[in-house]
């Protein structure tokens, strides 16, 4: 990994020898300046620039004095209560919404949507990804160069400027997906007339003798899961089989957002992959590996760094998405951290001030504190583009 | 996984494995079950579907299911099973948003046309809305059964066509119902004694006498008893006005007839127009470029895209150019390997970076508010520190044209000096120290070396992310969206614009709301230039930097 570090050390034995015949008339302080002194001046600036909204974000959460008017940079008294205030009224209810709350606007709620929300639709899409990369990156098949493309051409149209388009989808879902709760008997019928005709289809096909055994197992499973599932047991006995999809649904948002898993995220796990040595999965062919057992055991292992990077960049991206979360979501219980914010802002803009900044602190400290944890990896990914 | 999966998966080895290898392991099994669960939902959905009439969602299930099924269950197949998770999200989510993106791009979907053909006429012609009762209208016979004590049942006659109606009528306060419900009396014993056309009795249910009807059913003229074509509401004992429908749409002909004008209407811009009125709403249709003709020719459209555009534009230039200059200058402040602490001021610079933009940017619109937010209080406590101890800085931020471009502008750079801070400290690392000395020693001043040497190398390896991020800022939606809403408003127009919008957020107003409602159509094909546009953008850049060829290598 070439990272910031490990270059700023390369040239440094030259410049040590430089420092040594120096060091004998004891440089300036006008002369130190001139060399370093400046820049930690600049930097300061600069860490002022970049620090201050959020130095200013941190003191007014702490501050006694609630509004905008009042709030000054530095509080005179400080004070948890802002924080505190957030969580007050709200009882953790195992339920759905988690916490049910006194106040109109459900912080918990909202978090812990957030973290659930981005949580399993950056998974689901880190995995999508993956298996994509790695038929892109070993395996050769008809249409991989148009994929590729496509992949690439679909990222720039603005996903979310189709709104209206996935409003309507969404809303079709949710009329669709209840009545195929309460299916009447006959669609038992039609679907093993459609596996019967698909059987003899595919029977037709040159490898059918050989797995005939294979054909077979998977059409009884296939109609015994079928009748178990669709028909009795989701409307006799009024089980919801399916999660509730569509508008207003976290179900139908993690969705919506699974759309762009196969996306930029995928060409760069290619591009990782494609630079582990292929000598190492012809290998474990050789000891009879199948490609599931080369993606799960060699190279999805291998290419964990960059897999970590982009798990991080995606979890913050969605957990940042406002737009279609605002369009597709309207319960306030179901608001995610970003909407509910917003809510929040909207209706007490000048009253509480520092009540804003605690759940604002709350929502981004997490955030930061990983990103720096992470600070070293992530850097080497974006300096990766421009080191060749 | 499972040994069938050796035997089919690698189409080199399988073919000659013998049979007796073939057994079902967990693999194939969650497999068999998988697929099996997919198509029982599949499956479980059609008949709704088919309910719906929605052909197209139900050709492309049954065709998309049935290729996802073979690609899982044939070997020759096999490479794409790993891409199908994510392909039919793609598809559903990403791809068929888009198509029908293009489609609305070229009809005049919006509020005031939102329904199909269709769907107006039968509102107009079954609805209870637009129900008139001229002075012509037509006076229908009545007569009343009682068929179970209190339960009455309403015969009306329409004298000019002798149509007889019998039904249990409802009273004004019930809803208008969805479809008529009337009895037949082809099926019941009719008796019509003295053949007047009006029956005495009904399946031997004696009609009411006139006289007895005002004792028994005193608040008669609040029944009413919907028939064909309209309502007949009773006016007095013995007779029933009919109430009709304004509009009567002729199947054979096509054509709207008013009956309030006794006149045909005339389809006028995807509206019926009666005597010169358009009856609103209007319906959806296929308009071709209407929409692009419109924000090519009509001033009311024209003006307000070429003025966002060119802020647009200005928008991005300028913010990636300051973007890119502060965080070069900050790169080149540690370029001093005797410099101590670099790790932890890097650490705060790129806390703006890490911050989510979201938050950040909500805290700046509270930083920005003219008389309490924080800038103007810190403009006022740089002054104090110079001496200005009367400063009163009041920056109208947000509602200034020209202070809420700065501001959109200021922090969408605060938000973009540690990315480009990294990238260019990486790319200043990589150009080999040989060069710049090689100059040093021939006598090149080091602003000279800079010119000539490090950044002409800076720019080889910059310049594609360069465009990248002038890409990303001219659609910088949330940005706008967050900090101004791109405002303040520009009330001259006719549509909803303000003097930050970029084409985007003009974009998404226009679908969101408008003085005239949402306009869809106009949205999805200002949304298909942009996409054009990043597309070009995109080709320029891979094209002129050859990123394209490094691309291809992998392909």
């Amino acid at each position: 990994m070439a990272t910031y570090e490990h270059e700023a050390t390369v040239p440094a034995p030259r410049e040590e020898a430089q420092v040594v015949t120096a060091r004998p008339n004891r440089p300036s302080f006008r002369r130190w300046f001139r060399e370093t002194g400046w820049r930690h001046i600049a930097a300061l600036l600069g860490v002022a620039f970049a620090l201050f909204p959020i130095a200013w974000i941190l003191t007014s959460s702490v501050n006694t004095l609630d509004s905008l008017t009042t709030v000054k940079f530095w509080p005179a008294e400080t004070t948890w209560a802002n924080y505190t205030g957030l969580f007050e009224g709200c009882q953790w209810d195992f339920g759905f919404p988690p916490f049910v709350c006194e106040s109109s606007t459900p912080f918990p709620n909202w978090l812990f949507n957030s973290i659930k929300i981005a949580l399993i639709a950056s998974s689901a899409q880190l995995v999508m990804s993956a298996l994509a990369a790695y038929s892109f990156s070993r395996l050769r098949w008809k249409g991989r160069r148009f994929g590729l493309i496509s992949i690439l051409l679909i990222q720039m149209f603005p996903q979310f400027l189709a709104f209206v388009a996935i409003f309507l989808l969404l809303d079709t879902l949710e009329t669709t997906f209840p009545a195929a709760r309460q299916a009447p008997i006959w669609v038992v019928v039609i679907p093993l007339l459609v596996i019967a005709i698909g059987a003899y289809a595919i029977g037709r096909m040159r490898n059918w003798e050989k797995d005939r055994m294979r054909w077979i197992l998977w059409f009884v499973g296939g109609a015994l899961a079928f009748g178990a599932l669709a028909i009795y047991v989701g409307s006799d006995f009024g089980v919801t089989v399916f999660p509730k999809i569509g508008l207003n649904t976290h179900t139908g948002l993690i969705m919506v957002y699974l759309g762009g898993a196969v996306g930029v995220n995928t060409w760069l796990i290619k591009g990782f992959m494609d630079s582990i040595p292929t000598s190492l999965d012809e290998a474990a062919r050789v000891d009879g590996a199948t490609d599931w057992d080369i993606f799960a055991k060699i190279i999805f292992p291998l290419t964990q760094p960059i897999l970590i990077v982009i798990f991080i960049i995606t979890f913050i991206g969605l957990y940042n998405e406002f737009i279609l979360a605002q369009v597709l979501v309207n319960d306030v219980d179901q608001f995610t951290y970003a909407t509910g914010l917003n809510l929040f802002i909207d209706s007490q803009y000048t009253a509480k001030w520092g009540r804003i900044s605690a759940a604002a602190v709350i929502g981004a400290a997490p955030i930061v504190v990983l990103f720096l944890i992470m600070q070293d990896r992530i850097v080497s990914a974006l300096q990766g583009a421009v080191k060749g | 996984m499972a040994d069938l999966d050796v035997q089919d998966d690698q189409t080199t080895a399988g073919d000659d494995a013998p049979e007796q290898q073939v057994r079902a392991g967990a693999g194939f099994w969650v497999k068999v079950i998988g697929l099996a669960l997919f198509d029982a939902i599949v499956l479980a959905v059609i008949p709704s579907l088919i309910e719906q009439g929605a052909t197209v969602a139900l050709i492309s299930i049954i065709v998309g299911t049935l290729g996802i099924n073979f690609i899982f269950l044939s070997h020759r197949t096999y490479a794409y099973r790993w891409l199908v998770p994510g392909v039919v999200f793609l598809t559903i989510l990403m791809v068929w948003p888009i198509i029908f993106s293009v489609y609305v791009a070229f009809t005049n979907w919006s509020t005031g046309n939102f329904l199909t053909k269709d769907q107006v006429i039968e509102q107009l012609t079954e609805g209870g809305l637009s129900l008139i009762e001229p002075d012509d209208a037509p006076t229908l016979d009545m007569l009343w059964f009682e068929v179970a004590p209190g339960e009455f049942k309403m015969l009306v006659r329409n004298p000019d066509t002798d149509e007889l109606f019998y039904g249990s009528p409802r009273t004004v306060q019930d809803p208008i119902p969805e479809e008529i419900v009337l009895d037949d009396l082809e099926a019941a014993a009719v008796v019509d004694a003295d053949g007047d056309g009006l029956p005495e009795s009904i399946d031997g249910v004696e009609a009411i006498n006139t006289f007895a009807v005002a004792q028994k059913i005193p608040d008669i003229d609040s029944f009413i008893l919907d028939i064909p074509g309209g309502e007949a509401r009773a006016r007095t004992l013995s007779t029933a006005r009919l109430a009709q429908t304004r509009f009567v749409w002729d199947e054979t002909t096509e054509v709207m007839f008013d009956r309030l004008n006794n006149e045909n209407c005339t389809e006028v811009d995807a509206a019926f127009s009666c005597a010169g009125d358009r009856i609103n709403p209007g319906w959806r249709e296929v308009i071709g470029f209407g929409n692009i003709t419109k924000v090519a020719t009509d001033p009311g459209f024209r003006d307000p895209f070429v003025r966002v555009f060119t802020w647009n534009v200005i928008f991005a230039v300028v913010v990636v150019a300051f973007q890119f200059i502060l965080g070069l200058g900050l790169a080149m402040v540690f370029q001093d390997p005797k410099m101590k602490f670099k790790r932890l001021y890097r650490s705060l610079l790129i806390v703006p970076y890490a911050a989510p933009a979201f938050i950040s940017l909500v805290i700046w619109r509270g930083m920005l508010n003219r008389s309490f937010g924080q800038l103007n209080r810190a403009l006022e406590g740089i002054g104090s520190f110079f001496g200005l101890l009367d400063l009163e800085v009041a920056i109208p931020w947000l509602t200034d044209p020209f202070w809420a471009k700065v501001a959109v502008i200021l922090v969408t750079v605060w938000q973009g000096v540690p990315y480009f801070f990294l990238i260019n400290s990486g790319a200043l690392q990589s150009i080999p120290k040989e060069l710049t000395e090689a100059a040093r020693v021939d006598g090149a001043a080091a602003p000279q070396v800079f010119r000539k040497v490090t950044f002409p190398l800076l720019m080889v390896s910059i310049a594609p992310l360069l465009i990248a991020s002038f890409s990303f800022n001219f659609n910088n939606f949330l940005n706008i969206f967050l900090i101004t809403g791109g405002g303040p408003p520009l009330t001259q127009y006719a549509v909803p614009v303000g003097e930050t919008d970029i084409l985007i957020s003009f974009t998404f107003d226009l679908a969101v709301e408008s003085g005239r409602g949402a306009l869809y159509g106009l949205a999805s094909a200002l949304t298909i230039f942009i996409f054009f546009i990043v597309a070009t953008i995109a080709a320029f850049s891979f094209r002129f930097t050859k990123r394209l060829e490094t691309i291809y290598g992998n392909l």
